[in-house]
């Protein structure tokens, strides 16, 4: 009998789409890539229903695609031919949430934003945050380790994961509920599919850490005019504030073209400068914690690190400054061809690293039009660049991707490697490093059969 | 000529708020205040009317708890010259608070009065109004333009199917709409010097003033839930939900 009507057999209509009934969405990922619509796409209730489907996938090799939100920027969850897909879409329930253990327990492919209201709900607040909470699922997120607006303070999402089940390409089970803020009887084995995009087996529920919600928070648009300045915000702010939640930088090409090209996006200045800050920071003391951002802003300005600053009176205020550092998605739409990069940068390096790649840039492609914006505070930034064709594109791939070896960065701070950088991956880490990678792989899915040829 | 700007303390625009569950109102414990963003609007274009030189002297005006200071001092980083605080914990209501800065104005004596057009909490619209009948004091409601020639307000206003322009005299009572300009960020210099402007407290009782509350609220309940949207198929199947579902066609 065939794999395909076995799994018929089994399973009810809406566990197993066929053919004709395969939508287009299920095609790829965010990124433009292959368009493979696959031939079956598996969507299943429960773990057990993963380890089922899984189990006769594995005896058959057939090979699968685990996709969640399809939100990811690697291609990674885009199908490969011949591959099918896993969704977890209809795994989007949420299980339990502890009042005292600060948690909630929820099915994986619960998108991040039902989540985050539940947890609200609850009075309770849950840090992870990103553009594409409406979309991407909590699975997503803690496959690729997923990192978004608030890292400086929280973590990646590898920080808020306290218990994971996950199911083997065999069918095993590995449940482990774990609540504990302490545990350590034994290997910690969740963290092997914290990052690594679906390649070691498929999660299908995690207990979450939550945390109070902050009372206030204090928003400021800096100006400054030296990378120096900068890093000297970074660490004065993380000093003498109770927590920064957002340290976001903008170079001034980025700046200026988000303003002009966004309807609502305005320019809290009338000068311009060489780098602007959105400097973000929470707390619990309404009376004091305006007045102490203040306090540091005006020593700082009094010393001339920072040339100007705006600060929100209202969320409003906030929301605008945000408009400028998400008008990246309209600027994209006005480029061809664009290059993204999520780089991971030593903070001591960027200022070199990104003259180097802009020098180099320049030298070799002198058309290309490039962004730089980021999230510093985490040594982390973002490079798109429009290019004229693909042949060229590839080429400011490799330029840029050889320079953040050179300065012991990251090729992906964020996104995580899929299908579009495994090329590239040697650049960040060694001969090695990658072999282990490939025993753990062999280890955990002798055949194969997850998401191939994506990471390595 | 002298601008009094009355401003008003309310939970921030962009915070969802929760009904109490004795349905005696919404809840405000660690909920973020500012400003009224009507209020935000006449400050600004007081401060606007100041570059330009026609205002010599931007005072800000609000009614409520001490924590109303913060947005005094928001105001005065926005540009008002000095604020005052009329303190009171009782619930403010529109007369009450009309009856309050008819006192101001008299203590006062300003050429203009900036209001705005409501508050967005209570949305009561009552306010600017019932100053100009206390007052006596010509009014220009939901202006969405202002300028000051010969010693007049002309205030552009937006009515249904158009525009209107009054000419008042002066003193005059104008309420802001949201087209009179977009208010701008407060600079980390200006508030800084904000802090070294004056604030000072006085009571509805020193203003001669009593407190009653005229109105009582009944209940307060939130919005029933809509339900969710559906994507259909085809727009066959649009028409027939339309018809078959919805009943509109
Ligand atoms: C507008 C926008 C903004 C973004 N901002 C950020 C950001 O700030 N920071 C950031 O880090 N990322 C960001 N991203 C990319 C980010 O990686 C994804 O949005 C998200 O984390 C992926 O979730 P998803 O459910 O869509 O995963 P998918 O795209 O479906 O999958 C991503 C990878 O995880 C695997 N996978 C998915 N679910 C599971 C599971 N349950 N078990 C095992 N493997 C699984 C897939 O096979 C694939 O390899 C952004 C994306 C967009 C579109």
């Amino acid at each position: 009998m065939s794999l395909t009507k076995k799994i018929c057999e089994i399973f009810d209509a809406p566990s197993v789409l066929y053919n004709d009934e395969v939508s287009d969405k299920y095609a790829s990922d965010w990124t433009d890539g292959g368009k493979y619509r696959p031939e079956v796409v598996l969507r299943p209730k429960t773990a057990e229903d993963v380890s089922s489907m899984l189990k006769l996938c594995n005896v058959a090799g057939q090979q699968i695609v685990v996709q969640g939100g399809l939100t990811g920027l690697s291609g990674g969850a885009s199908p490969k031919p011949g591959e099918w897909s896993l969704s977890l879409e209809r795994m989007n329930q949420i299980i339990e949430i502890d009042q005292d253990a600060l948690t909630i327990t929820v099915q994986a492919g619960t998108p991040l934003s039902v989540v985050q209201r539940a947890a609200e709900d609850a009075g309770l607040y849950l840090p992870l945050d990103l553009g594409a909470r409406g979309s991407c699922q909590i699975g997503g997120n803690i496959a690729t380790n997923a990192g978004g607006n608030q890292v400086i303070k929280y973590g990646m999402a590898r920080a808020l994961v306290s218990g994971m089940v996950a199911v083997l390409a065999d069918g095993t089970i590995l449940a482990n509920r774990n609540k504990l803020l302490k545990n350590n009887a034994g290997y910690d084995l969740k963290q092997l599919f914290i990052g690594s995009e679906g390649t070691l087996g498929i999660i299908t529920e995690v207990v979450l850490r939550l945390f109070p919600k902050p009372i206030t928070k204090q928003s400021a648009m800096c100006a400054l005019e030296s990378m120096t300045d900068v890093i000297h915000l970074l660490n004065a702010a993380r000093t003498r504030l109770p927590s920064i939640s957002a340290f976001e930088v903008m170079w001034p090409n980025y700046f200026d073209a988000c303003i002009s090209a966004i309807d609502d996006a305005r320019s809290p200045f009338t000068e311009k400068y060489s780098y602007y800050v959105i400097l973000e920071s929470e707390g619990h003391c309404a009376e004091t914690d305006f007045e102490h951002f203040c306090e540091l802003l005006a020593d700082l300005m009094e010393q001339g690190i920072v040339a100007n600053a705006v600060l929100a009176q209202s969320i409003a205020d906030a929301e605008n400054f945000w408009k400028i550092r998400d008008g990246i998605g309209e600027l994209t739409a006005l480029l061809k061809n664009a290059a993204h990069f999520d780089i991971g940068i030593p903070i001591r390096s960027v200022e070199a690293c990104v003259d180097d790649i802009q020098s180099t840039l320049l030298r070799k492609f002198p058309s290309v039009i490039a962004y730089y914006f980021g999230h510093l505070g985490d040594g982390n930034f973002h490079i798109v660049a429009g290019t004229e064709n693909e042949e060229q594109k590839y080429g400011v791939y490799n330029a840029v991707y050889e320079i953040t070896g050179k300065y012991e960065g990251s090729i992906t701070a964020e996104h995580g490697v899929g299908s579009d950088k495994t090329q590239w991956l040697h650049h960040s880490r060694d001969e090695a490093e990658i072999a282990l990678m490939r025993t753990l792989k062999a280890t955990l899915d002798p055949k194969g059969i997850l998401n191939p040829g994506r990471v390595f | 000529m002298k601008v009094l700007v009355p401003i008003k303390r309310v939970v921030d625009f962009n915070v969802k708020v929760r009904v109490k569950s004795d349905q005696s109102g919404v809840d405000l414990a660690n909920v973020k205040m500012s400003m009224n963003p009507f209020c935000e609007i006449a400050v600004e274009e007081a401060a606007r009317l100041k570059e330009a030189g026609i205002a010599e002297e931007i005072v800000v005006v609000s009614i409520g708890e001490a924590a109303c200071q913060e947005q005094l001092r928001a105001a005065l980083a926005l540009g008002a010259d000095r604020a005052i605080l009329v303190e009171t914990s009782k619930e403010a209501q529109p007369l009450s608070i009309a009856k309050v800065l008819k006192a101001i104005v008299e203590k006062e004596a300003p050429e203009l009065v900036i209001l705005g057009k409501q508050a967005i909490d209570g949305d009561n619209n009552q306010t600017g109004q019932m100053l100009a009948a206390l007052t006596g004091m010509p009014q220009g409601t939901f202006a969405s333009e202002l300028k000051i020639v010969d010693g007049k307000a002309h205030v552009t206003r937006e009515v249904d199917g158009g525009l209107q322009t009054l000419a008042l005299n002066l003193p005059a009572i104008v309420t802001t709409d949201l087209r009179l300009n977009v208010p701008r960020y407060a600079s980390l210099p200006n508030i800084m010097k904000a802090k070294k402007k004056s604030m000072d407290t006085i009571t509805p009782a020193e203003l001669g003033v009593q407190f009653n509350a005229t109105v009582k609220v009944l209940k307060v309940e939130s919005p029933a839930e809509r339900t969710a949207g559906i994507i259909v198929g085809s727009s066959a199947e649009l028409v027939d939900k339309l018809r078959s579902e919805a009943k509109v066609i």
